[in-house]
């Protein structure tokens, strides 16, 4: 150390001990006397130098290398296929609004339909949650009419819900729609159903569900309710293609 | 570098079942193991894939990761290697049947990765931000080996420590720092090739 150049020119090191300490020097954490000998020794070898010079460069040209982003849709698709949750980060700023996403989220989307109807706290019906679906469709083009022309397969069936998704976001962020909304549903129920008390019921229930359903969001795990779920999730779908009024059925017996 | 207590607590709370700690895993973790996967595969389809097939594996397989055997991102990393290498054997034959049809390694693409950066500057090393410079660079850790390819991804992209490659790699440390050598060396090479062509054009 007192006198490196001296020291490493005193010292004849070989090939492969350049080699071992290749790595190191090129980390930088190769110093002092060692440091001197790698040096000498790459200088006056044929075969060490241009190795030293080509590791060197390749060394340089991969760290230049930028972290390239991932697709924006990743991150949703990861947890999708694994907690079967959308994510709560992007919904965080939106929190007010859950509510009604979270219907029509979960009234298309498989795995957290079933979350939703095996939780008996929740008391949203499947036919509230078909409602909130057949409006938001019908307010951003689609006519209930048309599901009977749908395809109701799973995946197609999510691919229209992005599709509608997209177009009802930009209604969804006036609140006043979502109002427009609860009041047609009434109206609606009146309509369907005018001896039946339940839905008044569950008008009440209302805003307390909505927030046990977003605890619940985070907490569920769908994977152990799949088979029992499945069942009562395509007695839902069978019923969209018939009247609203089935479906309340369903809703009661489920 | 992840703060491995931080990481710690989230995976227990993750065994445990709480959902938002898997979301915060997903997304401090996603990015590189996705970066991993694109600079192996070298194309992003793959890479996301790739990425998503990791987390669904690390998501069955969490209850059995031990923090006494290792880091969190060593466990995370060899996960993600190990895939590779299935993706790998598993396009291999794909790949064999390609290059039959295709011109010998190097004398076609070398000109192409030339004339797209041509017009830069004769220093290339100030330039590496560049696309086109990225682009050229990508393009050459393909040509390496799988072995030299994982070594140098891994202790230059990914920041990996010698211990921590040889866990992953599963072969001792003097091994992977031979790699990493020779890897880094025949990446210089390649491109010294590209911008000699550069300067001859
Ligand atoms: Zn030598």
């Amino acid at each position: 150390m007192t006198n490196p150049t001296q020291s490493g020119a005193s010292y004849t090191m070989q090939c492969s001990e350049f080699e071992a300490l290749l790595a190191d020097a090129l980390d930088g954490v190769l110093t002092g006397e060692r440091m001197a000998q790698f040096r000498s020794h790459s200088s006056a070898c044929a075969t060490c130098g241009p190795l030293f010079a080509e590791a060197e460069s390749g060394r340089k040209w991969l760290t230049s290398l930028a972290e390239i982003a991932p697709p924006r849709h990743l991150v949703h698709n990861i947890l999708l296929a694994t907690s079967g949750l959308q994510g709560t980060r992007e919904q965080a700023a939106t929190e007010p609004r859950a509510s009604f996403w979270f219907q029509l989220k979960h009234a298309l989307n498989p795995q957290p339909l079933l979350t939703l109807v095996m939780e008996p706290r929740f008391g949203l019906s499947m036919a509230m949650a078909f409602f909130s679906v057949s409006l938001a469709m019908n307010v951003a083009g689609v006519k209930i009419s048309d599901l009977q022309k749908m395809d109701l397969r799973p995946s197609a069936i999510n691919r229209t819900y992005h599709e509608t998704q997209s177009r009802v976001v930009h209604y969804y962020d006036n609140i006043r729609f979502v109002y427009e909304v609860e009041s047609r549903v009434r109206e609606l129920r009146k309509t369907l159903q005018p001896s039946e008390p339940a839905p008044t019921k569950q008008q009440n229930d209302e805003p307390e569900q909505k927030q046990q359903k977003n605890e619940s969001d985070k907490n569920s795990q769908p994977e152990h309710q799949q088979n029992y779920l499945s069942e009562s999730q395509r007695d839902v779908l069978l019923a969209r293609e018939h009247s609203p009024i089935v479906n309340l059925e369903v809703r009661r017996t489920a | 570098m992840e703060d491995a207590q931080l990481i710690l607590m989230l995976v227990r709370r993750c065994q445990a079942g709480d959902a938002a700690a898997w979301e915060d895993i997903v997304q401090r973790f996603h990015r590189r193991i996705f970066n991993l996967c694109y600079r192996f595969t070298g194309t992003s389809d793959d890479a996301e894939d790739l990425t998503q097939e990791v987390f669904i594996k690390m998501y069955k397989t969490l209850d059995s990761y031990d923090p006494a055997k290792g880091a969190f991102l060593t466990w995370v990393s060899t996960m993600t290697r190990n895939l590779l290498v299935d993706h790998f054997r598993r396009t291999k034959l794909e790949r064999l049947s390609d290059s039959m049809d295709a011109t010998p390694e190097g004398e076609d693409d070398a000109p192409r990765m030339a004339d797209r950066i041509a017009d830069k500057g004769r220093d290339p090393y100030s330039q590496a931000e560049s696309q086109e410079v990225g682009v050229a660079v990508h393009a050459a850790l393909q040509k390496l080996s799988p072995d030299l390819r994982e070594a140098v991804i891994l202790r230059d992209l990914q920041d990996l420590d010698y211990r921590e490659i040889a866990i992953v790699l599963k072969v001792p440390e003097g091994t992977v720092k031979s790699r990493i050598n020779r890897g880094r060396a025949e990446l210089g090479r390649v491109l010294q090739r590209t911008y000699r062509q550069v300067n001859l054009a």
